[in-house]
């Protein structure tokens, strides 16, 4: 700002200027009146003592005259008179010439008195008589040299006092005195001079009275005036005051109705608006105006003297805190370029938590936009915008969910697709039974070690029954679950000691299984909803449509998906039954690991329509187990096949077959190379299932027997088909809970049988 | 999907608790899962809220037997309901202090909440599974429940 640049400020200023110049002129010319008083002062005085001057001239006149009548020395006397008459001249001459005076200290001035018409006359008499008593002075004052003759004799003492003739009239007859010729002419100028002055000088001491006196009066009229200005001044300087103030006041009232009007305008607007505004000085505080969304928004009626961080604390995580005070900071810089810092706000969308009186936290979403104020060329303040963005925010993560969630289930679709409806339905829930399982494992209370480690082998059974038909189904992603389940099992069976806390992998595992089961249990409810739509489009000739969702499915998988759902679910469940399924998965599962095992196979099923329900669950698991470890380990190779000069193919049987009231006989067979005794022998003793010399001591049944002990396996490594050793005792546990028996007979390089036996269902449950 | 390591650090903030201010360690036993229903809830409740990264709410729930005991055990002569809700809190606290130091960067932890005898108060998000895990303190066995998204 200039310093004539007073903005709103300017007309109190000048204002008050003019009212200070105004009582600067008051002031001087009340000064210039106070001095002008002070000199007729000193010009009254001066008059008053130049009237006295006529006749002391006319007085020493007298005296010189006297002397000289007596004969007395008058040198002194005329010089006395001399110095009068010249100083009364120039007091005229100065009077007269512009009324210059000279006052008690030897100051000249003027008095302007002396310049009125009047006076002018006055003094022009004046000078007139004065001119006129000169003419009778002159001669006198001029008069030099004795005015005896020089016989004369010396005059007495008291001549030397002037008046001394005068006052004693007691005296002695007067003199002889014996003039010159001078002094005869000396003594005529003097009668001349005492007869002139005797009238003239009570004129002159008149004319100087008389001038004092219109001094005097000059003097009493300027004190008049000098009153009147103060008084004029005082009350135009009063009146000023109040026209200012009143101006001021107007104008005051005025600017205070548009302040109130505008200030209101603002309350309004922060009343209304729906963003929460405020804000930020240096230090980062809050300023007092703020909307009234932003209580809403913070959920606070109270933002006096509050930071910003104090004002997200409590409702964010402490990182996205430091990140909101980083950026803050970074705004506050001089140089910084806001539309690209704008462009790297990381707060807009934060994720705020308010608590909850009803316990827990609120959750939502604001929105904070920045904006920097300027002052003056400088930054003083950020503009702080915030708005609770939680619908638009929730809504889009919907959406992003919901894409993701399509994205994981059209992945899963693809792999869940050739899996039967049955099958799939009847695994899901087989499935569901074993973890649920698993889980009353894990619940039953346990503090001692043992306690901890019987766990395992159940929990491994389970997990094993659940991975071995995922594997049989070719669902992978359950198998590989599963399989990374088995691990944790096997990592806690190493360990010395167990725990609680060693469990904890397990929890989560089982979480992940769940969840993941529910996700495909999702999608295959999905399918069947698909498939009945199809199937209502058909009936309702909608066939072009249908067509096309066929056509979508066959470019997927062709054959089994068409296979699958070419009929209503409802009609291939009655059709084929569960055990239908059963067929079919076992099938698959010996394709797939002889592929995997590149061995060739040809699995023959009987009977399997003919199992109870009570028995469905167990066939299925003892079954899959069985031909898993058929294909695996018992049938060879083609080429050692085709040495051995067997058919390249090998043949594996199942079959289920009533016994009537012995109940029932499962046998799965087949044709590979027949339990191998020694290779037995010799893994258990690796396996630490038994000592060397107890090895030597087995018989073939005893050693048979030992396949079906935990933990034993003849494969070389773990695979999702083999390696654990828990197949077998997953068969021996599953017979043994029904009552059953499980036979086993083997050739070598001939073939492999398992009989096993089962009670009648009523004897099962009996059991 | 729950991890193992945020599971220990519930499970550690809990132990941590005993082993010091109990004087004498706890066990942890066998952990499971509540699907459906709600997970146990003994007589007194130490609950603290978490948001952020996940949300959901962990609690330490006890009988009075146990916290007769610990507080007997602490020194305290005073067993009334006061100051077990106390002790319960305290637990929570301490495993607040816990996750807050594992991971509190990307979470929002609550102070504790106490629940004496109103199971109901005890507020666990629709729809999602619980971890149960058993803490075993002399003959006694509390829970600590972890309900997570």
């Amino acid at each position: 700002m200039g310093i004539l640049d007073l903005g709103r400020y300017k007309g109190i200023v000048f204002a008050i200027t003019g009212f200070l110049v105004f009582i600067a002129i008051i002031l001087a010319v009340n000064h210039g009146k106070a001095g002008q008083f002070s000199d007729n002062v000193a010009g009254v005085r001066f008059l008053e003592n130049r009237a006295k001057q006529p006749g002391a001239v006319y007085d020493i006149s007298v005296q010189l005259a006297e002397r000289l009548r007596q004969g007395e020395k008058i040198d002194e006397t005329l010089s006395s008179l001399q110095k009068a008459a010249a100083a009364f001249d120039n007091s005229l001459n100065s009077l007269a010439n512009g009324g210059m005076i000279t006052d008690a200290s030897g100051d000249v001035f003027v008095l302007p008195t002396m310049t009125t018409p009047a006076a002018v006359e006055r003094l022009k008499n004046a000078s007139k008589l004065w001119d006129g008593y000169k003419a009778k002075l002159n001669p006198v004052i001029n008069f030099s040299g004795s005015p005896y003759y020089t016989a004369q004799p010396a005059p007495a003492p008291a001549a030397a006092n002037g008046k001394a003739p005068a006052a004693a009239p007691a005296a002695p007859a007067e003199p002889t005195v014996q003039y010159s010729p001078r002094g005869r002419r000396l003594q005529a100028a003097l009668n001349d001079l005492v007869q002139y002055g005797n009238t003239a000088h009570g004129q002159l001491a008149k004319v100087m009275t008389d001038l004092s006196v219109e001094v005097e009066a000059a003097s009493r009229t300027e004190t008049g005036t000098l009153r009147a200005i103060q008084v004029g001044g005082m009350v135009a300087a009063l009146l000023l005051l109040g026209a200012i103030f009143l101006f001021f006041a107007r104008n005051l009232r005025k600017e205070e109705a548009a302040s109130n009007r505008q200030r209101k305008e603002t309350q309004d607007i922060l009343r209304t608006v729906n963003e929460g505004l405020f804000l930020l000085d240096k230090d980062l505080k809050l300023g007092s105006e703020r909307s009234m969304a932003l209580n809403g928004i913070f959920r606070r009626e109270d933002f006096s003297d509050l930071t910003f961080d104090k004002l997200l604390k409590d409702i964010v995580p402490e990182k996205t805190l430091k990140t909101a005070m980083d950026y803050v900071a970074l705004l506050w810089g001089e140089r910084v370029n806001e539309k690209l810092v704008k462009t790297i706000n990381p707060l807009n969308e934060v994720e705020v938590h308010f608590d909850n009186p009803a316990g827990g936290f609120d959750t939502h979403f604001l929105e904070f936009d920045f904006n920097r104020v300027k002052s003056e060329g400088s930054l003083s303040h950020l503009l702080v915008t915030v708005n609770d963005v939680t619908k638009r925010v929730m809504l889009s993560r919907e959406l992003q969910d919901s894409q993701e969630k399509a994205q994981a289930q059209l992945d899963l679709l693809l792999r869940i697709l050739h899996v039967e409806p049955d099958s799939l339905t009847s695994f899901l829930t087989d499935a569901d039974v074993s973890l649920k399982m698993v889980n009353s494992i894990l619940k039953e209370p346990a503090r001692e070690e043992t306690a901890f480690r019987a766990k395992i082998d159940g929990i491994y059974r389970q997990v094993h029954a659940v991975k071995g038909e995922a594997a049989a189904l070719g669902l992978k992603t359950v198998e590989q679950r599963a399989h990374a389940f088995e691990e944790s099992l096997n990592d806690l069976k190493g360990r010395p000691s167990l725990s609680g806390s060693d469990f904890l992998p397990l929890v989560v595992k089982l979480d992940d299984l769940f969840n993941h089961l529910a996700q495909v249990r999702e999608m295959l409810s999905r399918l069947v909803d698909l498939h009945h739509a199809i199937a209502s489009k058909r009936s309702a000739g909608g066939e072009v449509a249908a067509e096309k969702v066929d056509q979508w499915l066959a470019g997927q998988e062709q054959t089994q998906i068409t296979k699958a759902l070419v009929a209503p679910p409802a009609d291939v469940a009655e059709a084929t039954g569960a055990i239908g399924g059963l067929e079919r998965t076992l099938e698959d599962l010996a394709a797939r690991v002889a592929s995997s095992q590149s061995k060739r196979v040809n699995l023959r099923c009987t009977g399997l329509d003919a199992v109870p329900e009570a028995y469905r669950r167990a066939v299925k698991d003892i079954t899959i187990q069985l031909v898993r470890n058929a294909v695996v380990h018992g049938i060879e190779e083609p080429s050692e096949r085709a040495k051995a000069n067997k058919a390249e193919t090998g043949a594996l049987a199942v079959e289920f077959s009533p016994r009537g009231a012995d109940g029932y006989e499962l046998i799965v067979q087949d044709d590979g190379r027949g339990l191998q005794l020694d290779r037995i022998k010799e893994v258990a003793v690796e396996r630490g299932l038994i000592t060397p010399a107890q090895a030597a001591l087995l018989d073939p049944r005893q050693t048979m027997a030992l396949i079906f002990r935990p933990g034993f396996s003849t494969a070389d490594r773990v695979t999702t088909d083999a390696g654990r050793g828990a197949g077998m005792d997953l068969v021996r546990i599953l017979v043994a809970e029904l009552g059953g028996r499980v036979g086993l007979a083997s050739a070598g390089g001939k073939f492999s049988k398992f009989k096993i036996w089962l009670p009648t269902a009523q004897s099962a449950a009996a059991a | 999907m729950m991890t193992k390591v945020e599971l220990e650090t519930f499970v550690e903030g809990t132990t941590h608790y005993f082993a010091t201010a109990a004087n004498q360690p706890a066990s942890v036993g066998s952990p499971y899962i509540v699907q459906e229903g709600k997970p146990t809830i003994q007589e007194f409740t130490g609950l603290i809220s978490i948001a952020g990264k996940r949300r959901g709410i962990v609690y330490f729930t006890a009988s009075r037997p146990m916290l007769t005991v610990m507080l007997m055990r602490m020194g305290e002569t005073e067993l009334t309901q006061e100051n077990m809700c106390d002790l319960v809190g305290e637990v929570a606290n301490t495993i607040s202090g816990n996750a807050r130091r594992d991971f509190g960067k990307d979470f929002m932890i609550s102070v504790p909440t106490v629940v004496a005898g109103e199971p109901e108060k005890v507020v666990t998000p629709d729809n999602i599974r619980s971890f149960v895990i058993p803490i075993n303190w002399r003959s006694h066995s509390a829970q600590l429940v972890v309900c997570l998204e």
